[in-house]
């Protein structure tokens, strides 16, 4: 499902980094762990389309980043990739629900709010449906950024360090979230992180 | 959600900063609107007025006031001139019509206006109901006058002494609506109009010296009078019906007012040939306490004069407008560094960087087409308030409901302040870099 081969980046002129060949099939759930600074963040950008790498390709489901590029590839991540961040953002002048719905509409799919509730529900932050985002405190704008991450059914999960701002309750919270939500959208889980607490909830790991 | 609705949120998320942005763009619109709105009318209302009218002969005095008073019925007169000494006007082989007109009486603060039917045809006037004067103190009255006060055929009123809301009234002698004017859109509009023998029977024996003297009375005396005026309605209305307007009476007193103190304010010439302008002027300045005056020049001094006060007004404005702009660049830029994640988000949600590029110059159009909107809106409304008090003063009607087309390029400079302002900020939402905007936690 996803697959990258000889992929390398070059941060400077001097510094590359080169990451290890990956493949997961679809479904799969994994911890992509390294300390600070080798490049975690860049790989996720990577898989992501968000970065261009200097050698090397990514293949989501068949398709070749490289191939994709400009509002194709934009749409694209819109339709098959989720992304959630460790600091979560969102469009300050729109609620919760609106939010949302801007992730489907952008994304080319219908406005839908009977799958928000249902996803919100989940995640239980129903009630937080028609709040400003500015009002969540960190664990429920975590909880919003996953119900966005979901609410297109990608088939694609990246969390960049989704944990490492949470406490400890909120932490396990939300990987179980993202590790059920997953599992439930049959979606691939990767999660970029350097937080030990995490590494027990996973049999599959990559060391950078 | 769309592009649009988001923009508007966003507009909206930020209250103060958008409504700066708003207000200053409305106040310039507004200032350039009102401005606009009254200079046009002002030259239509001159426009209409000027009747064609090549020449006034009129009382020594100020050239540009003579204009005014006699050919557009704002200023007041220069002084009186004797009628049987016009006849150099009124016999000039190049002169069309020599109209007289007799000013210094008001019904209401309304101009009654002494003259012949050729000022009638000047300004192409067409009688509405009953007719044109006839006999002495008949009057033939404007649309706005019949209106305002209701005036039907065969109604009496009290000629006032002097231009202001007098308090000496004509009361001996009451004229007779004759007639109503149809709407002409010129100073027809707010006359009423009579013969001149009404004027001369009227002051017969009745010192009237020139026009514009205000008669002051104490209070007291005031209320006496008009104690006095509500009796006389009631007169009026009683003997309505069975009094006869003798005619031959009239003669009679005309008979008795000498040549010599037969006045008008002014004549107004229409020439047959330009070539008149290079005679009759000379002659009119040489006759003993006599002047000409050529509206085209006074009102083109005038305007001379107005102008750059119109252009100071107008430079106020086109400040305003630059100050809104610079504001909603500076409001738009400010925001953009907190919404630079916005911007990431959106973009990893699936929006292409035309998408974010068309939400900040919505942001931008929005904001200064709404600005737009509000100031027409109350510039046209302003403009009507401000009629009722351009009419108390100047008995010229004026109105808030016309559409000029000058506010098309009006919308058409807003939009460009809009994409203006918005341009750079929405430049730098497309080239956001947003794998290093997100690296930068």
């Amino acid at each position: 499902m996803l697959k990258t081969i000889n992929l390398k980046y070059n941060y400077t002129n001097e510094v590359q980094l080169s990451f290890p060949n990956m493949e997961f099939e679809q479904g799969s759930q994994a911890l992509i762990l390294g300390r600070s600074g080798c490049g975690k963040t860049t790989l996720l950008h990577l898989l992501s389309g968000l970065l261009k790498p200097s050698e090397g390709a990514v293949f989501i489901g068949g398709t070749d980043l490289n191939l994709l590029s400009g509002s194709k590839l934009d749409f694209f991540r819109g339709q098959e990739i989720g992304i959630v961040f460790q600091t979560p953002h969102f469009i300050d002048a729109l609620t919760v629900k609106e939010n949302l719905f801007l992730a489907q509409t952008l994304a080319g799919n219908k406005k839908d709010l009977a799958s928000i509730s249902n996803l919100l529900a989940d995640l239980s932050i129903l009630d937080k449906l028609n709040v400003g985002t500015k009002e969540l405190s960190q664990g429920q704008k975590q909880r919003v950024s996953i119900a966005r991450a979901l609410i297109n059914s990608p088939k694609l999960i990246l969390a960049d360090e989704p944990t490492s701002a949470l406490d400890d309750d909120n932490c396990v919270a939300v990987v179980n979230l993202l590790k059920t939500q997953a599992k439930k959208h049959n979606a691939t889980l990767l999660i970029v992180t350097h937080d030990n607490r995490l590494s027990s909830s996973f049999d599959l790991k990559v060391q950078l | 959600m769309n592009i649009l609705k988001i923009s508007w949120k966003n507009i909206v998320y930020r209250p103060l900063s958008s409504g700066l942005s708003l207000m200053l763009l409305m106040s310039g619109i507004i200032i350039i609107l009102i401005t606009l709105l009254t200079s046009h009318q002002i030259n239509e209302k001159f426009r209409n007025n000027a009747g064609g009218v090549d020449l006034i002969i009129a009382a020594e005095g100020s050239r540009l006031q003579s204009v005014l008073c006699n050919l557009y019925q704002i200023d007041k007169p220069t002084g009186n001139i004797n009628y049987a000494r016009t006849g150099f006007a009124r016999m000039h082989p190049m002169v069309d019509k020599a109209i007289p007109v007799s000013i210094g009486d008001n019904y209401k603060s309304y101009r009654i206006l002494a003259t012949t039917h050729d000022y009638v045809n000047l300004y192409k006037g067409k009688v509405a109901k009953g007719k044109l004067w006839k006999k002495p103190l008949e009057a033939t009255i404007g649309s706005e006058i019949a209106k305002k006060f209701n005036l039907k055929i065969g109604a009496k009123f009290a000629g006032g002494h002097g231009l202001g809301e007098s308090i000496e009234e004509h009361k001996k002698q009451l004229y007779t609506v004759v007639g109503i004017l149809e709407q002409s859109n010129t100073v027809l509009d707010n006359l009423l109009l009579t013969s001149l023998e009404s004027v001369w029977i009227l002051h017969a024996g009745h010192n009237h010296n020139s026009g514009g003297n205000f008669d002051i009375i104490s209070k007291e005396e005031h209320d006496a009078n008009l104690a006095k005026k509500k009796e006389q309605v009631h007169h009026q209305e009683a003997h309505h019906h069975h009094e006869k307007t003798d005619s031959k009476d009239y003669d009679a007193i005309l008979k008795e007012i000498d040549f010599k103190t037969r006045e008008v304010t002014a004549m107004l010439i229409t020439y047959k040939t330009t070539r008149a302008r290079f005679t009759l002027p000379g002659i009119a300045n040489n006759t003993d306490g006599m002047m000409a005056a050529e509206p085209a020049i006074e009102i083109a001094q005038l305007f001379e004069l107005i102008e750059p006060a119109i252009q100071i007004v107008g430079i106020m404005a086109m400040l305003i407008i630059i100050i809104a702009s610079a504001s909603m660049f500076i409001a738009m830029l400010n925001s953009l560094k907190d919404r630079q994640y916005e911007i990431a988000i959106m973009r990893i949600m699936g929006a292409s960087t035309i998408k974010v590029f068309s939400m900040i110059l919505l942001e931008g159009l929005l904001l200064s087409v709404l600005g737009y909107m509000l100031g027409v809106l109350f510039s046209h409304l302003g403009m009507e308030l401000f009629s009722d008090y351009l009419a108390k003063n100047y008995h010229y009607s004026f109105t808030g409901w016309i559409w000029l087309k000058e506010e098309w390029y009006l919308l058409e400079g807003a939009i460009l302040i809009g994409i203006i302002s918005a341009l750079y900020p929405a430049i730098k939402a497309y080239r956001t870099d947003i794998s290093k905007t997100l690296s930068n936690k």
